[in-house]
């Protein structure tokens, strides 16, 4: 079964509206996190942007 | 900071990102900001020797906090490696890195559609050789993904299930199907090889797959893009798009990923030109049957 599927018009959907609260971003962090099968470390570069190293858990992680 | 300035005769809006202009340009491979900071080289975007897979924000950004975001997504260190040759692991892996991204931006109140893309090749404006993706969290639901709404309300249920059923019961546009995935060659393409790879099961997004439909995904996304490869005994030019759920909370949306690539032959292109940007109707050159039966072969012998 599908899902209901909502009403939906493109045009209405597109306001041009002022920018909403800023974004709620994740820490850097020291500790590794767990996604699935993989580890992320949280970095902020020098100038201020984020990167995040993805790797593959030794054990497989959680799916 | 991006500008959004709405174009009425279009229905849509248009995004200025002027800081993008001078963005990096098909720089030399040795200096690649994509590539790992090696010892006594000056610093690339990835300040570590080696890794798998990396995301960071944007250095040229066409949207950013508080109205959107732009990520690059680094699939491998090796410089020229694809997609396509990424070992299987590898491409699993950023399944569940796309998968992370997606989950992660659509969280965030100012972003209400995760579009997930790759451009491949300088055909369709790739400016970094080495392999990657992008990632854009845009402050608003773009046409396409609310064309493919009112598709929803047209079709009276998900379209992408019944393109899909469509697509399985005619059988002579399906180019490769697993136990998870089918991948296609559409009804009423409009490039000549344009392929859509979905979902068989009703998922609004990566966040709704199993393990098992992750790494059924990935391994069709690499079928077919080696059997692009192979077509042509070339490196297949392609924009690769993920289609998902909007973000805004509305629960619709089937996850399926499109390939639009532009080569009609080993050495032409096709282009948009008067009827594609003037009227918006596409002319194309071959039929969808005809292409889905080379890209097929192709497939098997990749």
């Amino acid at each position: 079964m599908h899902p209901p599927v909502p009403e939906c018009s493109y045009t209405s959907a597109m306001p041009s509206s002022p920018p909403p609260l800023p974004p709620e971003r994740p820490p850097a962090t020291e500790q590794p996190e767990r996604f699935g099968p993989l580890v992320l470390r949280r970095l902020v570069k020098d100038d201020g942007r984020a990167l995040i190293l993805f790797s593959r858990a030794e054990d497989g992680g959680e799916r | 900071m991006s500008l959004r300035r709405f174009n009425e005769l279009r229905a849509e809006e248009v995004v200025y990102a002027v800081q993008r202009q001078d963005r990096t340009f098909l720089p030399a491979e040795h200096h690649c900001p994509l590539c790992p900071t090696r010892p006594g080289q000056p610093p690339t975007e990835i300040p570590f020797p080696s890794y798998e897979i990396v995301v960071f924000d944007n250095l040229f950004p066409a949207f950013e906090a508080p109205a959107g975001a732009a990520e690059v997504v680094v699939y491998t260190d090796d410089h020229h490696g694809s997609f396509a040759a990424l070992a299987p692991e590898r491409a699993e892996a950023l399944m569940w890195v796309w998968r992370q991204r997606y989950e992660e931006l659509a969280a965030r109140a100012d972003i209400a559609y995760v579009l997930i893309f790759e451009n491949r090749g300088v055909e369709v404006g790739t400016t970094l050789h080495h392999p990657h993706g992008q990632i854009y969290g845009f402050p608003f639901v773009p046409p396409v993904a609310g064309l493919e709404l009112d598709a929803d309300v047209r079709l009276g249920g998900c379209a992408s299930c019944t393109l899909l059923g469509r697509e399985l019961e005619a059988g002579d546009r399906v180019v490769l199907a697993n136990d998870a995935v089918v991948a296609y060659v559409p009804f009423a393409a409009r490039w000549p090889y344009e392929t859509h790879v979905v979902l068989r099961e009703h998922r609004p997004s990566l966040g709704g797959c199993t393990a098992a439909e992750l790494a059924a995904l990935a391994s069709a996304l690499q079928a077919v893009t080696r059997g692009y490869d192979r077509l042509f005994a070339r490196p297949f030019p392609y924009v690769m798009v993920l289609h998902q759920a909007p973000t805004d909370g509305r629960l619709a949306g089937h996850l399926h990923v499109e390939f639009y690539p532009p080569l009609r032959t080993a050495s032409k292109l096709k282009y948009l030109a008067g009827s594609e940007q003037g009227a918006g109707t596409f002319l194309m050159d071959v039929m969808p049957e005809d292409s889905a039966r080379a890209l097929r072969e192709a497939i098997a012998d990749a």
